[in-house]
């Protein structure tokens, strides 16, 4: 009865904090960017000193778009701004030079396709040679498909929370008095398998912390790294678990799980391959690199599960031989 | 430290890990540790594996003190 009313009520719990938590994001329609260049003068030419020449990438986000810029940096110092469809390449669709301002495209037709921005800088007057400047710019895109989007993402949380919550409950609930599948052994294997995740989970990300510090060029932004971080805990969990034989009941379904993340970590690599020589042409794709990540954590999980599999048969089939 | 009493003990009733971990509501890998002496089971699981197995703590537990 205790069981029910538990599950009954993470069950409201979460459909609350779904309804809510949709709301309060339904309203949200924007994706803001905000770049620092470092440029100095070099000649005739702006040279870039911090950021590689790259467009700026967003996924295609419906029809009709607007963004709004907000560019400051010195007055000499012109930003030449263009946006393309398709390819970075393309013919740009919005093309205009500014200097500190503030301007808005007004709503581009931009046809569900990618979108590429390009910053290109250029200097009309006198700059002292071998100073550097900052130029700093805010992108704002606003569509209306990033509602749809943020409420999606509400959803698929909301759904992850509730299993995860009864998953939390049941484990909790679990009394060596009168559970019937309570296994000590598994429960503090468990534990184990936690606390070398907690250790490598903290190591992880103090290390991308340190290179964020310490490498300029560091591509991820702090969802990507935090990604990677999850990513990596989950794997270790999953694989400390599994060599300890304290999986969370899978011992007789292991094979299509093992399946599953074999297929889900190749699909990722294959993806992040076929889009290396996007990634290295545009910025705005460091996600595929948290998938990369993904990738190989989910494939780990799967190989190790497949070998486990094969390893737990056969000393089963020892032990009936003997 | 090897448990073979209790491999024993659980042969002479033809059992297998996997029999015997039903039986005491814990899993195969379990059974298997403990015959290994990779773990050291509570006294609750010891007691349930000796009324399975029919036999004393004494019996599958206690370990003869080598001189």
């Amino acid at each position: 009865m205790k069981k029910k009313a538990a599950i009954v009520t993470i069950i409201i719990s979460g459909i609350i904090i779904w309804v809510l938590t949709a709301f309060a994001v339904s309203m949200r329609q924007t994706q803001t960017l905000a770049y620092t260049d470092i440029v100095k003068e070099a000649g005739s030419n702006v040279t870039y000193v911090q950021r590689s020449k790259k467009p700026i990438y967003f996924l295609p986000v419906g029809k009709e778009c607007e963004f709004s810029f907000s560019v400051t940096g010195p007055d000499e110092i012109k930003t030449k701004i263009s946006i393309s469809l398709g390819s970075p390449k393309a013919e740009p669709i919005f093309t205009t030079t500014v200097s500190n301002k503030d301007f808005s495209t007004g709503t581009l037709n931009v046809d569900d396709k990618e979108i590429y921005i390009n910053c290109e800088y250029e200097y009309d007057g006198e700059l002292s040679a071998d100073k550097e400047y900052g130029v700093r710019y805010t992108i704002e895109l606003n569509s209306g498909n990033y509602a749809l989007y943020n409420g999606i993402m509400v959803a698929v949380a909301a759904l992850c929370i509730i299993p995860l919550g009864i998953s939390v409950s049941y484990l909790t609930s679990l009394n060596e008095n009168n559970a019937k599948a309570y296994d000590e052994r598994q429960m503090r294997m468990r534990g184990k398998a936690a606390m070398s995740t907690l250790i490598v989970v903290i190591i992880s990300a103090m290390a991308l912390g340190l290179m964020s510090m310490i490498y300029k060029g560091y591509p991820l932004n702090v969802y990507d790294s935090m990604m990677i971080v999850v990513f990596i805990g989950i794997a270790t969990f999953a694989i400390t678990a599994d060599r300890y034989d304290a999986y969370m009941g899978l011992s007789k379904k292991r094979v299509p799980f093992a399946i599953a993340f074999s297929v889900i970590g190749l699909i990722d690599i294959i993806m992040f391959i076929c889009n290396l020589k996007l990634i290295l042409m545009v910025n705005g794709l460091t996600n595929i690199v948290s998938s990369l990540v993904q990738g190989i954590c989910c494939l780990a999980i799967g190989i190790e599960m497949i070998t486990k599999n094969i390893k737990d048969k056969k000393e089963a089939l020892a032990d009936e031989e003997s | 430290m090897k448990n073979l009493k209790l491999k024993a003990a659980r042969a002479a009733l033809d059992l297998s890990q996997q029999d015997l971990a039903d039986k005491v509501g814990v899993s195969r890998q379990t059974i298997n540790a403990i015959e290994k002496g990779d773990y050291n089971p509570t006294i609750k699981l010891c007691l349930a594996i000796c009324k399975v197995l029919g036999k004393t703590l004494d019996e599958l537990f206690w370990e003869e003190e080598e001189s």
